[in-house]
């Protein structure tokens, strides 16, 4: 049973106070949907579970540069997002994933709705997640797992609002087209 | 029907254990950490005490037995310096003053000068150059008309 919970009921400020407990609650509920982002973007069990493993280690470390309660899922996901950064910086993949991410057009067109998948468009709807660009990949996630607003999203991936904006107009629009034609 | 996000998070369902184990050896670290930091930190200091303590007291100890051998050693060094320092004025200047000319010297040189200068100059006046030999035109013949006549 996945845990949620709404972000003012994380015990952020317990946690800043050094209380194990909280950071225990924390990480239970932030544990899988980091996972989930950083193997979509490093399809990597292994070094998908260090990240994780090294996000949690720099929370607690540097939980003090965190202004807003509030944010705390977003600037988890921003840790998340440049420890997939230096990992493609070490295997010489920062190029391609920032000529991905800076390739992505500017469109202003209303974002499609919600995408519901059935059961037998889950395989295919995964193998077009990994067939997008890293940048559109990365806030279609980031839009998905956590449902945050463009503006963290932004936040998160060091990209301008608008850029934000038309990559997920992209993304869903390539998956909703996928999920319209696999229709019966 | 399902969300991505549902699609997604149950996709990776199976990590969790291994997503468990992670985050109670972090809670585990951190929590060693906040209670055990100020006990960790008194029993290293108390671990280090005696050490330390040891350390300073042979220290101590060598440095008193040869005390007089560091007083004289420094004494030494001492009025070296201070020797050094008050003969260096001294040894420039005489160094100075052996090396330099008086100026009755100089002018002693200045006029030796002049006079070698003045020979030189002088001489090829005084002593006229030898006059070369005069050239008498020979006969282009050595057959005389009296030598023809003789013979």
């Amino acid at each position: 049973m996945l845990v949620v919970a709404e972000p003012e009921q994380l015990p952020v400020p317990q946690a800043r106070a050094g209380d194990p407990a909280a950071w225990d609650i924390l990480f239970r509920r932030y544990q899988l949907p980091l996972y989930v982002y950083v193997f979509e973007l490093v399809h990597d069990e292994q070094a998908s579970l260090d990240i994780v493993q090294e996000i949690f280690i720099n929370a607690t470390r540097h939980l003090g540069s965190l202004r807003e309660d509030g944010k705390f899922g977003s600037w988890l996901f921003g840790i998340a997002h440049q420890k997939c950064l230096q990992r493609w910086r070490k295997q010489g993949r920062e190029a391609t994933a920032m000529e991905e991410f800076a390739a992505t057009p500017v469109d202003s067109e209303d974002d499609p709705a919600e995408l519901l998948i059935r059961a037998e468009q889950e395989a295919e709807v995964m193998k077009l997640l990994n067939q997008l660009p890293v940048a559109q990949r990365s806030v279609l996630l980031l839009h998905f797992i956590e449902d945050f607003p463009l503006e963290d999203i932004a936040a998160v991936t060091g990209a301008a609002l608008g850029t934000v904006k038309s990559r997920l107009h992209y993304a869903k629009k390539a998956l909703k087209k996928l999920i319209e034609e696999a229709a019966p | 029907m399902k969300t991505l996000r549902e699609v997604l998070l149950e996709k990776h369902q199976a990590v969790e254990a291994k997503l468990d184990t992670i985050r109670e050896q972090v809670n585990a670290g951190l929590a060693a950490g906040v209670t055990d930091a100020p006990a960790r930190s008194k029993q290293m200091a108390r671990g280090w005490q005696p050490d330390a303590s040891a350390f300073q007291i042979g220290w101590r100890q060598f440095a008193w037995s040869l005390r007089w051998h560091l007083a004289g050693l420094s004494a030494v060094w001492l009025v070296v310096l201070f020797l050094n320092v008050n003969r260096t004025p001294d040894l420039m200047q005489g160094v100075t003053r052996r090396d330099a000319p008086t100026p009755r010297q100089l002018l002693a040189a200045l006029r030796e000068n002049q006079r070698q200068l003045r020979e030189l100059i002088a001489a090829p006046a005084s002593e006229p150059a030898p006059e070369p030999p005069k050239l008498t035109p020979s006969p282009r013949s050595e057959i005389r008309p009296s030598s023809i006549a003789a013979a």
